[in-house]
């Protein structure tokens, strides 16, 4: 799955809540665009779904997300171990 | 109690009256005259009539159940208690034949919901419940519970002890073939779960529906909500329809004809009633409850007051969704989701969540085929907030199906 797959769940996720952002760009803080622990465990859910198999989370590197590009970052990797 | 020898029961094209029934049943079991308590295991619903008019009929203690709720470990719980096994005939001695059981009749097995299925006794006197309604008319009943649970056995007591009551049993056990049972037989009365309706609404128009002469329609099993109860009273304009709360251990304990969910807040605490709510939990005394539960008895099912009403809206044990450490029923977020008329059934349930422990998903049986799916998504969000669930109770993971799983007593089987 590439990034701007990502990009565009987070979008529709935050769609739904009512709390769509004109864009979302890289580096945008997940703090500011609204981006809450259940939206992300929505994501992880959906990426999972899409990709039909689970995502291997390290729980170290949650402490490390703060911007849209850290959550891209961090899917990618758990998609990939 | 006396059974009523000319009720007939209607089975494979034919019927037969409880004399008969009782004369076969007789004659079968003469091999087992030795063996004082017996569980009897068969998945032919007949034979298993059969053997409760064998068991009261020769003062047996009994069990009867349906061979898929046999395992070794409850094999040999039974024969440890004393029982001797029959499958199909086949005999298990007791392995403890000095083993005495209490005074009860007759053991049911609970559905085995929160663990493996309890063994409870029952009476026929705690069993017979319709001795304590003042007029019972006659009626031809559609029988759709799995044969040996606590609602089979009160189709089968009314049978055996009721004047004018008669049964129709299906030998397909499909919801279809039930109802398909009932025209054929002429049914004017059925008693099931919500989720049987459910399902038949999916699969058979109104109209055919409508040709079925129900003059009384019982509900129980699962939470009955106020949509199913409208539902089914727009087809069977002059059915009485009444929803039951009975569970193994209570026996049937609350009866509602009224046509709403749940009961009037006057009968909590009514001492002919034995009803009392604590800590928004509903704790009953039931008068036909097995002795073993004949005290106040924690349901563990939560209670809501609505409108001088009280609604049941989950168990505090069985299918609580734990988002981030906040616990909400999956069958209270259910009865909001089903009160939309865009919905005929779903089910929702908890998706493990790395990040919140568990997030609400929910499946959605459509009434009518959706088009744009994200919208109807968005559309069911909005729905969820409007009508006051959190944030965190709102499901956050749709699937649109066409039918929703149910165990083979036509309950919606939870995920877990």
């Amino acid at each position: 799955m590439k990034k701007e797959n990502i990009i565009s769940m987070m979008s529709t996720i935050l769609e739904k809540q009512g709390k769509k952002p004109e864009a979302i760009n890289d580096n945008d803080s997940l703090r500011d665009i609204s981006f809450r622990s259940l939206d992300f465990s929505e994501l992880c859910l959906k990426v999972e779904d899409e990709i039909g198999q689970e995502l291997n989370f390290e729980a170290a590197n949650l402490r490390k997300i703060e911007t849209v590009d850290d959550v891209c970052q961090f899917v990618m990797k758990a998609m990939e171990s | 109690m006396s059974i009523v020898f000319s009720n007939s029961l209607f089975y494979d094209a034919g019927s037969f009256t409880a004399d008969r029934i009782m004369q076969e049943a007789t004659e079968k079991n003469m091999h087992l005259e030795s063996l004082p308590s017996i569980a009897f295991f068969s998945d032919d619903p007949r034979v298993l009539l059969e053997n409760v008019l064998y068991l009261y009929r020769s003062k047996k203690v009994g069990l009867v159940a349906t061979k898929n709720r046999l395992s070794s470990n409850l094999s040999e719980k039974l024969r440890d208690m004393g029982f001797s096994v029959v499958v199909d005939g086949n005999i298990l001695k007791p392995a403890n034949p000095s083993a005495k059981l209490d005074n009860s009749d007759i053991y049911i097995l609970t559905s085995g919901t929160t663990g493996d299925p309890k063994v409870i006794g029952h009476t026929w006197e705690s069993l017979n419940t319709h001795k304590h309604t003042r007029e019972i008319k006659p009626r031809r009943w559609a029988v759709t519970y799995l044969p040996g649970t606590y609602a089979w056995f009160q189709m089968v007591t009314m049978w055996m002890f009721v004047e004018g009551q008669n049964l129709i049993l299906s030998s397909d056990p499909a919801p279809e073939g039930v109802i398909s049972e009932a025209i054929k037989c002429g049914a004017t009365a059925i008693s099931s779960t919500p989720t049987f309706w459910r399902y038949i609404f999916l699969k058979t128009s109104i109209s055919d529906l409508q040709k079925i002469p129900f003059n009384q329609i019982s509900l129980g099993g699962e939470y009955v909500d106020q949509r199913i109860l409208n539902d089914l009273k727009r087809i069977y304009i002059n059915a009485q329809i009444t929803h039951i709360y009975a569970s193994t251990e209570m026996g049937v304990a609350i009866v509602v004809n009224d046509g709403l969910e749940g009961f009037p807040l006057s009968w909590v605490d009514d001492p002919k009633r034995g009803i009392s709510i604590k800590d928004n939990t509903l704790y009953l005394n039931s008068k036909n409850s097995s002795k073993e539960f004949a005290s106040l008895y924690d349901t563990k099912d939560k209670v809501e007051i609505r409108d001088n009403r009280v609604v049941i809206v989950g168990r505090q044990d069985v299918g609580l969704i734990n988002v981030g450490g906040q616990k909400v029923p999956s069958s209270q977020i259910e009865g909001i989701l089903l009160k939309n008329q865009k919905i005929s059934w779903c089910r929702v349930y908890g998706r493990k969540s790395f990040l919140t422990n568990q997030i609400v998903a929910a499946e959605i049986v459509p009434k009518e085929k959706i088009h744009d799916m994200a919208s109807f998504e968005l559309e069911l969000v909005e729905y969820c907030k409007e009508n006051g669930l959190a944030d965190w109770m709102i499901p956050r993971m749709w699937k649109f199906v066409d039918t929703i799983k149910m165990n083979s007593n036509y309950k919606t089987e939870k995920m877990v």
